[in-house]
């Protein structure tokens, strides 16, 4: 009887098995898509790139976190100092930062991390080194300013004036 | 009898609205100097645009003032509700120009937002923002929680008569000092203590994670700011989640509790009076409301069973209570995890806690904690007549600042400022649901506007409709006001538009 129970239960698991997710999976997701996962899909293995922004913070001794952004929304990556250290340039104002692949765990809810949304990198890989970002000064502005200014300069010209004459 | 204001009194307000312009366009000399600080050359360029159209604006404004002009209380309401609208328009200036805005639209919302404390953004990236254009984004906070009108009347720029109306007008229920002047100085004074605190405390931490010094100073600087005045805004697009740090969060808490408190409380405490602390209603009320909620929020958590383990059902839940409680809005979730991972009673809690608000006189939003403890007084008081012989007299009484009596006028005050934040509540839920949202993120949404709080369900943003973003800067700014200024001046506008015949003027 135990036998037969044991075959059954072998012949209903194997395909389940088979369709389940397993370690090895990795899904290839964009930042936004990864927020909006499939709740289903916490713990698996997610790839995805994105531009490194900001500056490495420091996790513990040996990791950092490296926030990347893809299309408007950034996730926090977990990775080791050693992987932290590939990146020579984050993004800011001034700079386009470094374009990053991150394969990793994604957790909804770090238990490690207090509760953290975050991505745990297995392999993490520096795709583009980044660089400054051009500003150029519009001079139409400049020319706004001056006309702005020099239109306020005489109200208050004239607003003396006023209070002046009223005084009388 | 309505009293119809003439143009006379159109022109008294024009003139100290243009006063207020002029003081915006004053205060953009500090990201101005930011921007030459930190060599961005185009973005220096965006607030001599913004000062020169604020002083030209402003100076033209203020020469309507007319000939024996006198401030009256309806002057003052009137002013103080469009000021606030008039030092927004300004201060978007800078901003439209930024390249970080789709619109002028989207850059009144941020100005609006940051000047009610609200919050909410549809900045495009953030990420990559000027630091000049954020320490402007975070300033508005500065000065809109302690107020645009105690920043003139601390400054004394050119406000005379009616000074106390105007005060008073501005969401301010209690003066602190008898002389509203140095009530306005003490309300910068504690904020200065708390924010310098702040900043200190912050860049240490910022140090220890990693940050390069100056950017370190800076973003404490900005997380101070906006967690004590209860705004909310973050430089980066990912708000408080961006540091991944406890410690950062737990300064973040300190401030948000110390901003959400009445300033009349934190003169007490600095007075020595430990013990109103413990004692004043608005205390209670909170330390209540915040038990409560945040059992629920651990309720909600629970039933999803994402979150796992009290450290996380106390870093997100309780955290995001005192957020949306005290009318921050810093979050450290992403929007749409409060409908998926947070689960029904998390949502319903994050709803309510918005909605009650902070501490009157303080720097919070909503409904506020005295008019909820004076209503739960005011229900005590009717179950104890019901309960009491005809000829008996009750007194109810409860303790703020003192020990008062319940009068029918204290509980009326508070039911109609009560009444009117729920309608406004439920408008903004039912305009949310009708631009096609589903109607409990349009209603998170509504609440967290009008109670000028800052979380977001993910509705707001660039993509939002031009009519729910307009409607959403009307909600920031009416709530904001509690009502009162607001009303006068819609009422000024409508009566003022009325055909003269037949109308008595002011």
């Amino acid at each position: 009887m135990r036998v037969a129970i044991a075959i059954l239960l072998a012949l209903l698991i194997a395909p389940a098995q088979a369709l389940a997710l397993t370690a090895d999976d990795v899904f290839e997701v964009n930042v936004p898509g990864l927020i909006e996962i499939d709740r289903l899909l916490d713990g698996t293995m997610v790839s995805f790139s994105g531009e490194a922004i900001g500056e490495d913070l420091r996790a513990d001794a040996t990791h950092r976190w490296v926030n990347v952004l893809e299309d408007g929304m950034a996730v926090g990556v977990y990775v080791t100092n050693e992987q932290a250290a590939q990146i020579e340039t984050y993004g800011d104002h001034g700079h386009r930062g470094a374009t990053v692949r991150v394969v990793g765990q994604v957790n909804i809810a770090c238990e490690q991390h207090g509760g953290e949304f975050d991505v745990h990198a297995a392999q993490f890989e520096v795709l583009d080194a980044g660089g400054l970002i051009e500003r150029p000064v519009t001079p139409l502005k400049a020319v706004a300013a001056g006309i702005a200014l020099t239109i306020a300069m005489l109200e208050a010209h004239l607003y003396r004036r006023m209070l002046v004459r009223r005084m009388r | 009898m309505w009293v119809s204001p003439g143009l006379k009194d159109a022109r008294i307000i024009a003139h100290y609205v243009g006063l207020f312009v002029i003081g915006v366009g004053m205060a953009m000399l500090v990201p101005l100097v930011t921007a030459l600080l930190y060599a961005e050359w185009d973005s220096s360029l965006d607030y001599a645009v913004g000062i020169g159209v604020a002083f030209a604006v402003g100076g033209a404004l203020r020469m309507a003032l007319p000939k024996d002009a006198r401030l009256t209380h309806a002057h003052a309401l009137a002013l103080t509700g469009l000021g606030w609208l008039a030092a927004s328009a300004a201060a978007a200036v800078p901003l439209a120009l930024s390249g970080n805005y789709a619109s002028y639209v989207d850059a009144l919302f941020d100005a609006v937002s940051g000047f009610t404390t609200s919050g909410l953004t549809v900045a495009r990236d953030l990420d990559h923002m000027s630091y000049s254009h954020n320490m402007w984004r975070h300033l508005t906070h500065l000065i809109g929680g302690q107020g645009i009108v105690v920043a003139a009347l601390s400054l004394a720029v050119g406000l005379r008569g009616g000074a106390v109306s105007m005060y008073l007008a501005e969401g301010r229920d209690e003066r602190i000092l008898p002389n509203v002047l140095f009530t306005t100085r003490f309300i910068w004074f504690v904020t200065a203590v708390y924010v310098g605190l702040g900043t200190l405390v912050l860049t240490g931490v910022h140090t220890y994670l990693g940050m390069a010094p100056a950017r370190g100073v800076l973003h404490a600087f900005w997380i101070s700011v906006a967690a004590y005045d209860t705004g909310g805004f973050g430089p980066q697009s990912m708000n408080a989640m961006y540091y991944h740090s406890y410690l950062f969060e737990a300064v973040s808490v300190f401030l948000m509790l110390a901003g959400t408190m009445n300033f009349n409380l934190h003169a007490q405490v600095w007075r020595g009076d430990r013990t109103e602390l413990w004692k004043n209603i608005e205390t209670r009320v909170l330390a209540v409301n915040i038990l409560i909620l945040s059992g629920f929020v651990a309720a909600g958590m629970a039933v999803t069973g994402t979150f796992t383990g009290p450290l996380a059902v106390i870093r997100k839940g309780a955290y995001h209570i005192l957020s949306a409680h005290s009318g921050t809005g810093h979050q450290t979730l992403y929007p749409n995890q409060w409908s998926i991972d947070a689960g029904g009673a998390a949502f319903a809690a994050i709803l309510l806690a918005m909605a009650a608000g902070g501490a009157v006189s303080s720097t919070a939003g909503g409904i506020k904690a005295l008019r909820f403890g004076v209503l739960i007084k005011a229900v005590q008081q009717q179950i104890k007549v019901a309960m009491s012989p005809r000829s008996a007299v009750t007194v109810t009484r409860y303790h703020h600042l003192g020990d008062r009596l319940l009068t029918p006028e204290i509980t009326s005050a508070a039911a109609i400022v009560f009444i009117m934040y729920i309608v406004t509540y439920v408008t903004g839920g039912l305009v949310g649901a009708a631009f096609g949202y589903p109607a409990a993120d349009a209603m998170f949404e509504s609440i967290s506007a009008a109670a000028n709080v800052g979380l977001t369900t993910g509705i707001t943003s660039p993509a939002m409709p031009i009519g729910l973003k307009l409607f959403y800067i009307f909600q920031m700014w009416i709530g904001r006001l509690e009502f009162v200024a607001a009303l006068t001046l819609l009422a000024y506008v409508v009566l003022g538009l009325r055909p003269r015949s037949g109308r008595r003027t002011a």
